[in-house]
């Protein structure tokens, strides 16, 4: 029933300033899960990026999941935890340049939800590393950055997938080779 | 007035090596003749130093370190520091660390530096290259060529927390530890905990735990508490740990 989330790291040799990610079981009975991945602040330097991410993280896992058993529900407390944030706690820009993708998991299937993306990958966990593009086009899904003052609307996917990557709307829509995604990802085994 | 002022540095230069020949097998300080064929003639003066027929002296290199910018008017940087770093003997760690001083964004140093120090190269180049603007390239390529000790004394010695953060994008997880620490004991407030996060990932607990074991002081592990803070499970751990230090 987990889902996990990351987000592609910038190219040099500082790639995830102002990165956060999370994931986590819904209490009491994990019977959804919650991933998420972004970037805050990545341009306000290493120490006000830092902190803002861990901002965003804390709000996150500090969010009230007891009793939730529905993805879009678990989304839209996310949401409301995020919205909740004081602004100057989110980098000199308030939240403004935030990017984060979203994934919850229920029973039914699954939601993605987020801002500032060029493009969103899913991996089902059938195929070592098929990632399938869960987006094209012109998609609500991919925009520009922002902590967004109302929810934003959700992709649902009926087939869950394991893994979501997406990419920050600032780069290319274009992935890494499989065999180096996850380091590009600041994500270790 | 030099030894060797009579002598034409062209058309004497035989005349002249063996002069100097001669001073280095007494052991005296050829620096005055250096210096007046650096003002007179500075290929030939390149010649004598770190031409073909050179022979390996640590008294000739160390006296031209004194002349080395005139040097590097006659010979490429690249060219002359490795030549004169095999010419060097006893002098090559002063030749490592001119070479550093003068050019510490230069890639040479860092094969000159496995060169000189082994298993802590780096350790010249990064010190003289703190507070360079090429210090974060100098730490990367580093650890590139492996030089992990290098990297981790230079973390001890500048409190600057690139050295943590190129350990931990090499993937070095327990090196990354260990000079993060050494980082936050010389500056406890490096922001090294950032660092490593903005190199290796945003969940950087593997490293922090790690750090916990290479801790030696109380100080040290309050700063390290103090820039975990949002971590609260290594936190936790260090609030613990800290406490239990003298």
């Amino acid at each position: 029933m987990q889902v996990a989330a990351s987000l592609l790291g910038d190219p040099g040799r500082m790639p995830f300033v102002g990165h956060f990610r999370v994931s986590f079981l819904a209490k009491p009975d994990g019977r959804a899960s919650l991933a998420a991945a972004g970037r805050i602040a990545s341009e306000s330097g290493l120490v006000p990026g830092f902190r803002a991410a861990r901002e965003v993280e804390s709000a996150l896992l500090g969010l009230c999941t007891s009793g939730v058993h529905d993805r879009n529900e678990l989304l839209r407390r996310a949401w409301t935890a995020l919205m909740d944030i004081a602004a100057c706690d989110l980098g000199p820009v308030g939240g403004t340049d935030m990017t984060i993708i979203l994934a919850a998991r229920d029973a039914r299937g699954m939601g993605i939800a987020g801002v500032g993306l060029s493009g969103v990958w899913g991996w089902s966990g059938d195929l070592p590393g098929e990632l399938i593009p869960l987006v094209e086009g012109a998609h609500p899904l991919l925009g520009v950055p922002g902590l967004p003052a109302t929810t934003p609307g959700v992709l649902t996917l009926d087939a869950p997938v394991e893994q979501v990557v997406a990419v920050p709307a600032h780069l290319q829509p274009i992935l890494p080779t499989t065999d180096t995604l996850a380091r590009r990802c600041g994500v270790h085994p | 007035m030099s030894t060797v002022n009579d002598l034409d540095p062209r058309r004497d230069i035989s005349l002249i090596r063996e002069r100097l020949d001669l001073c280095l097998h007494r052991g005296e300080d050829v620096t005055e003749i250096l210096e007046d064929l650096a003002q007179r003639d500075p290929l030939a003066l390149a010649d004598l130093v770190v031409g073909p027929r050179s022979q390996p002296s640590a008294g000739l290199i160390s006296a031209a370190l004194g002349v080395v910018e005139t040097l590097e008017g006659a010979v490429s940087p690249n060219g002359l520091y490795r030549r004169l770093m095999d010419l060097a003997g006893s002098a090559a760690p002063d030749v490592l660390e001119i070479a550093a001083q003068r050019h510490p964004a230069a890639s040479f140093v860092v094969q000159l530096s496995r060169q000189v120090e082994g298993a802590e190269a780096g350790r010249t180049h990064l010190r003289a290259a703190a507070g360079h603007p090429s210090f974060t390239a100098a730490c990367w390529a580093h650890a590139d060529a492996g030089h992990w000790a290098g990297l981790i004394a230079a973390a001890g010695e500048t409190g600057l927390p690139e050295p943590a953060g190129a350990l931990a994008a090499m993937g070095q997880i327990d090196r990354a530890a260990e000079a993060t620490v050494r980082t936050l004991e010389r500056t406890p407030d490096s922001p090294v905990v950032a660092t490593l996060a903005a190199a290796w990932g945003p969940d950087i607990t593997p490293i922090l735990r790690a750090a916990v074991g290479h801790l030696r002081t109380r100080d040290a592990a309050h700063a390290l508490r103090n820039q975990s803070a949002g971590y609260p499970e290594v936190a936790a751990l260090l609030n613990t740990v800290a406490r239990g230090m003298v």
